[in-house]
């Protein structure tokens, strides 16, 4: 709350530090504009509460400001922050309290989203209704186009698991949504 | 219908909050990370140190095990006699058979 009331109306003195210390460290936003959307998509989809989700990203870009790690590729960057992720949710999804925690209802989740299109809403729930397995499965591989090889090594599973979690969550949502998809 | 069309599309409803990703922005401008970085590698020292002693338990524990499978065995080898193994070997290479009366009672007689 102090530290809130003190960015509020930060002393000039105290800006330029801080301003000094942020090129020191290397805190660039950029990185947060790029990434934010993705690291709470996988957040939600696996957690699926909004609370849990923004707490992960706060604790991902943490993990990232501390670390400080080099990457090879922009690609290599994205792969570590979604498996950053996963972690992080799986961390929470394992925890004590966590464990005794009753998950919220998908349409009570998708409250808060901008629902465009009701039928989009509809895909989204029947995604999230999914377990949690199949979940992050499916948002790797149709939304950010991730082959199953490349979600393996991101899920840290084998690649015949995720072939396998895929074909069933795909049987799953054609029963949800009526078979009316491709 | 396709259904990564479809996919792509709901996905694209979830998005951060403004006011979330200002906080995460502001906290993210307040966070002394060199400080933390600190801490970390002092963090990861002690569980390295904690680490190493695991495994120094590990070879002490393998080390008296070792001994002890190994005395053992050295024990059991050293008391190896033929004797021990082959009490056959005791018995004399000739035999003096001695010849034993064989008491025998007769059949009672048929009534």
């Amino acid at each position: 709350m102090l530290l809130l009331q003190e960015t509020e109306n930060p002393s000039p003195e105290k800006h330029e530090i801080r301003k000094t210390q942020i090129q020191m460290t290397g805190v660039s936003f950029t990185v947060v504009d790029k990434y934010q959307n993705m690291i709470y998509r996988v957040a939600v989809t696996m957690t699926r509460n909004h609370a849990d989700a923004e707490d992960i990203l706060q604790e991902v870009f943490f993990k990232y400001f501390r670390l400080q790690p080099a990457f090879e590729s922009d690609s290599h960057e994205k792969a570590w922050f979604l498996r950053v992720t996963v972690n992080e949710c799986r961390n929470l999804l394992r925890s004590f309290w966590k464990c005794r925690r009753t998950d919220t209802d998908p349409e009570l989740l998708l409250q808060n989203t901008s629902q465009e299109n009701p039928h989009d809403s509809r895909v989204l729930q029947a995604v999230m209704r999914l377990p949690e397995k199949y979940r992050i499965v499916i948002y790797l591989y149709y939304y950010e186009d991730y082959s199953i090889r490349e979600i393996a090594g991101i899920t840290l599973q084998s690649e015949s698991a995720v072939a396998q979690q895929l074909v069933r969550a795909r049987r799953k949502l054609r029963k949800k949504l009526g078979g009316e998809f491709s | 219908m396709n259904l990564r069309k479809e996919i792509k599309q709901a996905y694209q409803q979830i998005r951060v909050p403004a006011d979330v990703s200002e906080h995460l922005k502001q906290e993210l401008y307040q966070k002394d990370f060199q400080e933390e970085e600190f801490t970390e590698i002092f963090q990861t020292e002690e569980l390295s140190k904690s680490r190493s002693g695991s495994y120094f338990g590990f070879i002490a524990a393998a080390l008296v095990l070792g001994i002890g499978i190994g005395s053992s065995v050295w024990s059991m080898m050293a008391n190896r006699s033929e004797e021990a193994f082959h009490p056959s070997s005791t018995v004399p290479a000739e035999i003096t058979v001695t010849e034993t009366t064989e008491e025998t009672t007769a059949p009672p007689p048929d009534a």
